[in-house]
């Protein structure tokens, strides 16, 4: 039996942070990813598509945004260099073959680490994902080397995900 | 051969498209190949996403309450472009105002009970305190806390609230909500009326929240729902979560879980009863003869020519250190004309047929909220006279609605994808004699 609408919404919204980032690997625009999961979620709700399982849902959702990731680089002339289908298919499969249900505790964890990250290295963050600045500009605010922010940006999200990992493990002894 | 640091700082160069063509070769390479890359390049975009979503929802600002007064109005017949530069900086000003607010309110006595942070205000509006003082245009430094009410004032104004716990409130339109208390564990408000969205964080557990209506309460905890309510009838819509919904007229109590609505209304006199929330429509028009909901404004007696005339009323909006600015404004709420969410797709347009006794220019807009989500902002353009008829002539303008301009950008830059809340033509300092007949929305197929 396919799934009804409010399955439908609820296996996109289980997924949505893996969607969004799926988005901002081909667009590399936080907001514009919003947007697109947006319409991913708006196109499974009033289009005629119908869906037998979460897991061709989810399937579905991937590549619906990857096409309007590409799409909205089209309409809006950008330079960002997007990787070829082959790659993002690969990339997307990861994340799909990864439990549904650490999703949630990942994300859950990733909020933890973040509210415990220097006030400096938010800012940074802030700079370059949520103002839209490149790392060119953001090193110009911040006075400093493209090189080093490079190098800065790089080590702080290793060390997000090397807190991320710590949490999720120290969650599972726990239990 | 490259080590792992030297694989992510190529990633990084290549998030910021840096690459020569060579390097991006090899980033293909590397992501075809090596798991650990792509593990990496999957955790930095969660990692990006996750942040932007945190500090979406910190943000706040209040850089349009004077730069709207002082602002050119807006032509007609092309898109406003948004020039990111330049609201960026007033934006990033007015978030760390916000921040400094969020700082000193974590220092206030909670013997004051201060417990609501108001992190943006746009439109006009005024909060009377416990104490009787009157504040004519609270800002985003304004605390709030037991017995004292806030009014958003105006159709195109909202507010934008946080709690000490991290809930989100929004009311918008013409709304007045009563802070009523703030017991350790649970938060009561009083919605008299206008709309409501309450969005929990999404970092913390908050607390319960009751919210009561004319007609209903609504109990709920780290729920996602809007309610919009008027003196006879209340429409609640639950997107995430599940609240509790207790009807004051005959004491019956629903669960209304996510993706459902209950509606109350004193005409009908019947227990709630919950339903699937109805799929959205993209073509609209408002029968305004079948007397929907008014927002705003005074119905006028038919003229021979128009069944249906919502005139605008005066409306005050208050200023700090002057005179209050008068809009004269008619609103009308979508909710109560049709059964199902209004869609705005891309290519869309809003016609509108009205009149007005003097020449004036008119602005429209209208609100909007994400579909089965939080309120997404409002949207203007400004009608210069010329673009309408002569006075006291019927006019019908097409307003496409890639016109019509953000007024908040960050929340939203289009209105294509959002549901369609309200409607609203007003004009400012002069009573044109302004009054709207018909209203709709419609679709990008159509326009054609």
């Amino acid at each position: 039996m396919p799934l009804n609408e409010h399955e439908v919404l609820q296996t996109l919204m289980t997924w949505r942070s893996r969607i969004l980032a799926a988005a901002w690997v081909v667009v590399h625009d936080t907001h514009a990813a919003e947007d697109i999961f947006q319409n991913v979620a708006l196109k499974a709700m009033t289009r005629d598509v119908t869906f037998d399982s979460e897991a061709a849902a989810r399937s579905w959702a991937f590549i619906t945004a990857r096409r309007e990731g590409i799409d909205w680089l089209r309409k809006h002339k950008h330079k960002t260099q997007c990787l070829d289908d082959g790659i993002l298919e690969i990339l997307e499969n990861d994340w799909l073959t990864e439990p549904a249900a650490s999703t949630g505790t990942r994300v859950d964890a990733l909020r933890e680490c973040l509210d415990s990250v220097p006030e400096n290295s938010k800012k940074l963050l802030r700079l370059r994902y949520f103002e839209g600045y490149s790392c060119e500009e953001v090193a110009d605010q911040l006075g400093a080397g493209l090189n080093a922010v490079y190098k800065r940006v790089s080590r702080l999200h290793q060390s997000l995900k090397n807190c991320i990992e710590a949490r999720i493990k120290r969650a599972g002894e726990t239990l | 051969m490259m080590n792992e640091e030297q694989k992510q700082e190529l990633l990084i160069r290549y998030l910021d498209d840096r690459l020569n063509p060579d390097e991006r070769a090899q980033v293909s390479e590397l992501l075809r190949t090596d798991p650990g890359a792509r593990e990496f390049l999957r955790s930095v975009a969660e990692q990006a996403v996750t942040f932007a979503d945190g500090e979406r929802t910190l943000l706040a600002g209040q850089t349009e309450l004077h730069a709207r007064k002082q602002a050119p109005l807006a032509p007609t017949s092309s898109v406003v472009r948004v020039d990111f530069k330049s609201w960026l900086r007033p934006l990033i000003a007015a978030a760390v105002i916000v921040l400094l607010g969020i700082v000193l309110f974590r220092q206030i006595p909670t013997t004051e009970k201060r417990f609501v942070s108001v992190n943006k205000v746009i439109g006009s509006s005024q909060v009377f305190g416990f104490n009787g003082e009157v504040e004519n245009a609270p800002n985003a430094r304004t605390l709030l806390g037991s017995g004292d009410t806030l009014e958003s004032q105006s159709c195109d104004s909202w507010i934008e609230m946080t709690l000490d716990d991290g809930l989100q409130m929004t009311v918008a339109g013409q709304s007045e909500l009563n802070i009523l208390d703030s017991k350790k564990d649970h938060r009561r408000f009083n919605l008299q009326h206008g709309s409501m969205w309450i969005t929990p964080s999404s970092r913390t557990q908050t607390a319960p929240v009751t919210v009561y209506t004319p007609t209903i309460e609504v109990e709920s905890q780290d729920t996602q729902f809007d309610l919009q309510t008027s003196k006879n009838t209340t429409i609640v819509r639950v997107n995430k979560g599940t609240a509790t919904v207790r009807q004051h007229m005959d004491g019956s109590l629903v669960q209304v879980p996510e993706g459902s609505q209950v509606i109350a209304s004193l005409r009908r006199n019947t227990p709630l009863e919950v339903f699937a929330q109805p799929t959205p429509i993209n073509y609209w028009a408002c029968d305004l003869w079948k007397a929907p909901e008014v927002r705003y404004g005074t119905w006028l007696e038919p003229n021979g020519i128009e069944r249906a005339r919502l005139g605008a009323d005066p409306l005050p909006w208050p200023m700090k250190d002057r005179e209050p600015l008068m809009l004269y404004a008619a609103a009308l709420s979508v909710l109560g004309t049709s059964e199902h969410p209004v869609l705005m797709k891309e290519g869309g347009m809003l016609l509108v047929r009205g009149r007005t006794e003097k020449t004036a220019r008119v602005r429209f807009g209208f609100s909007t909220q994400k579909m089965r989500g939080v309120f997404s902002g409002k949207f203007e353009i400004d009608v210069q006279p010329g673009d309408l008829a002569s006075a006291g002539e019927t006019w019908e303008v097409k307003l496409p609605l890639a016109n019509f301009h953000a007024l908040d950008p960050r929340l939203r830059s289009s209105p294509a994808g959002l549901e369609l809340k309200t409607v609203y033509a007003l004009t400012i300092e002069e009573d044109a004699g302004l009054e709207i007949n018909h209203v709709e929305l419609i679709p990008a197929a159509e326009t054609n």
